[in-house]
């Protein structure tokens, strides 16, 4: 495996360890369609939520958050109207949100960030 | 606290306008919004500011942070509210407080440095009229800043030192030892000394007359042409009229001040100017360099920074005639407003207008007998045509220039300095301020008509033969009370109460050379 690959593993078990203790269910973790891949998707307080979670070991290429460009939060959206028709849940609210994970050498979570509904 | 605010300053002209900086920083992904009216410099100003506040230590965050410039509908250029900008957007972050009441007037470097911006002064003023107490300048910028009495004077070289001056209590570090902002206190004015520069006219020999109508156009404020061949001293006689006018009192002297803080480069005045302006544009420029001009807002022109002072055209006829029929409207109203996409936008433009021209394209014919002129006929008139009617009306001293002879190059003594003459012209300038305070003017090319003809009536033995000269169609009505200007001036360098007709005739004399 390589090593940004990793990192991007480490980066989604730790937010989806956090998210839990913040009140999400995750319900599945990258799930596949052929157009793409939904790094997490929970429910929270009745919502359908994607999560895209973006892992760095430093900010010497920007911020995390500064990463997420709107094309990608366009395809996000479409990815999670494709996962609720495919799992028979259209008629939940949906949104998609954003987590920063910073790691350090020792893959020990030095940060992480979180923003709700983020829309292009 | 997740919204900020600072006030920077937005000049419109010659005016300020306070602009409320706001700063938002919203849960959502990192962006940069800038609200009200922004132009490309301060379109650009964003990636100033991200890189500067990285670079001084204290980064913005990774959210989408919103700036609002209120009000919002006024169109606002410029790099002037860089560091407003920042400072709101960290008050935003709750790294800075108490920035509401205070101007921050600098541009920003990458590494977060301060830059001076051009309009200090004129900035300045606006926010100390507005009621503002404190105000933040680049160091290169203070001097200028603390022309304005009644503001302290903030002035810091990097934008570390701004967040240092206005820490909140319970904030991070700040990454290293800050030198402390440098306070001062506005209106400790240093002015100029006004013999600073230009030539004196002690070293004009012989030109008797031509001294004398200089003296009367310095005294009464009139505009003044001079006629002569190459070479007779138009032009150093000219360059002297600053040297004898006296210097430029309070009030004017901001104004002259400000109008070179937004037209010269940044960070160029530290003083008030006490010299009176003296602009020579040369004959080859447009009407947008005369007047002002520029594509979105208009800067201001050649007449504005004569303002108080004297436009200088040498070689009159030279310039495009267009160019110079357009003087005539601020020669008349003292401003000039100039209409340009982003709006209108009006500049003061009181100045004393001196023309200089050869009487025709070699200039000899006024030479001895004229014999040595190899100009036609038609050239000879056609030049002199240039300078319209309508323009030359205005003029009420014209004067011709000789050749000096030897003579005047023997005689031992030179002529009179600039500042005896100056002695006299502020003399006849109070007593002309005395009589025409109640009427709310200052000098004798002010005075309109309804004065001249109410209040100033003379009685009609002196005025008989200018009377005469209206009726046979020789002067016009405006012609008629610009002699009566004249004459005014006239008595008030010989100490009279009144002109006399011998001071009618002068007067008529005065301007009669170009006709």
């Amino acid at each position: 495996m390589r090593a940004k690959d990793r990192t991007g593993l480490i980066g989604e078990q730790v937010a989806a360890q956090w998210l839990t203790t913040r009140g999400h269910q995750v319900l599945a973790t990258r799930w596949r369609s052929r157009t793409g891949e939904l790094d997490l998707v929970t429910e929270h307080r009745g919502d359908l939520v994607a999560v895209e979670v973006k892992t760095r070991r430093g900010i010497g290429y920007g911020h995390p958050f500064e990463a997420v460009t709107a094309e990608k939060l366009y395809r996000l959206h479409r990815l999670l109207s494709e996962y609720a028709s495919t799992h028979q849940c259209q008629r939940r609210r949906r949104r998609v949100d954003v987590v920063s994970v910073l790691l350090d050498r020792d893959d020990a979570t030095q940060d992480i960030e979180h923003l709700e509904d983020v829309r292009p | 606290m997740s919204m900020g605010r600072a006030r920077g300053v937005a000049l419109i002209g010659m005016q300020g306008r306070i602009i409320d900086v706001e700063a938002d920083i919203g849960q959502a992904l990192p962006a940069f919004v800038l609200l009200g009216l922004p132009d490309a410099a301060l379109r650009e100003s964003q990636d100033r500011i991200r890189s500067a506040a990285k670079n001084t230590g204290i980064d913005l965050p990774a959210r989408r942070l919103t700036v609002n410039l209120s009000p919002a509908s006024l169109p606002k250029s410029g790099s002037g509210l860089d560091l407003a900008i920042l400072v709101a957007a960290w008050a935003a972050q709750g790294h800075l407080v108490d920035t509401e009441q205070v101007v921050f007037l600098a541009e920003l470097g990458l590494d977060g440095r301060l830059r001076p911006v051009p309009g200090v002064l004129p900035a300045v003023a606006a926010a100390a009229e507005a009621g503002t107490q404190r105000v933040v300048v680049a160091e290169e910028n203070a001097a200028e800043a603390a022309l304005v009495p009644g503001v302290e004077v903030l002035s810091a070289g990097h934008a570390v030192q701004v967040a240092a001056a206005f820490r909140a209590p319970d904030t991070q570090a700040l990454p290293a030892e800050v030198t402390p902002v440098d306070r001062r206190q506005g209106g400790s004015v240093v002015t100029e000394q006004p013999e600073e520069a230009g030539g004196d006219l002690a070293e004009v020999r012989g030109q008797a007359e031509a001294r004398w109508a200089l003296e009367v156009a310095a005294a009464g404020g009139h505009h003044m042409m001079l006629v002569g061949p190459p070479g007779a001293g138009k032009t150093m006689l000219a360059e002297r009229l600053p040297s004898i006018l006296p210097p430029l009192d309070e009030d004017e002297s901001m104004e002259v001040t400000a109008i070179d803080s937004i037209s010269s480069g940044a960070a160029s005045v530290t003083r008030l100017r006490r010299r009176r302006p003296f602009e020579a544009p040369h004959h080859s420029a447009s009407a947008a360099a005369i007047l002002g001009g520029g594509a979105r807002l208009a800067t201001p022109g050649a007449v504005t920074r004569a303002h108080h002072g004297v436009l200088f055209l040498d070689e009159a006829p030279e310039f495009a005639r267009g160019v110079l029929d357009s003087l005539r409207q601020p020669l008349e109203t003292g401003t000039i407003t100039l209409h340009r996409s982003a709006g209108a936008v009006s500049y003061p433009a009181q100045f004393q207008l001196v023309l200089a021209a050869n009487p025709c394209p070699c200039g000899m014919s006024s030479v001895g007998s004229g014999a040595e002129c190899t100009c036609s006929v038609p050239q000879r008139r056609g030049y002199f045509a240039r300078l319209s009617g309508p323009l030359l009306d205005r003029i009420d001293v014209q004067v011709t220039v000789e050749r000096p002879r030897s003579a005047a190059l023997a005689r031992e003594s030179t002529g009179e300095s600039s500042a005896a003459v100056r002695a006299r012209v502020e003399a006849a300038r109070q007593a002309q301020a005395a009589r025409l305070a109640p009427h709310g003017y200052r000098l004798n090319a002010q005075v309109p008509m309804s004065v001249l003809c109410g209040a100033l009536k003379l009685p009609s033995g002196v005025v008989a033969e200018l009377d005469a000269a209206l009726d046979r169609a020789l002067i016009s009505l405006r012609g008629y009370v610009r002699v009566l200007r004249t004459a005014w001036t006239l008595a008030d360098l010989c100490g009279d109460e009144h002109p006399t007709a011998e001071h009618i005739d002068a007067a008529m004399q005065l301007r009669a050379v170009a006709r």
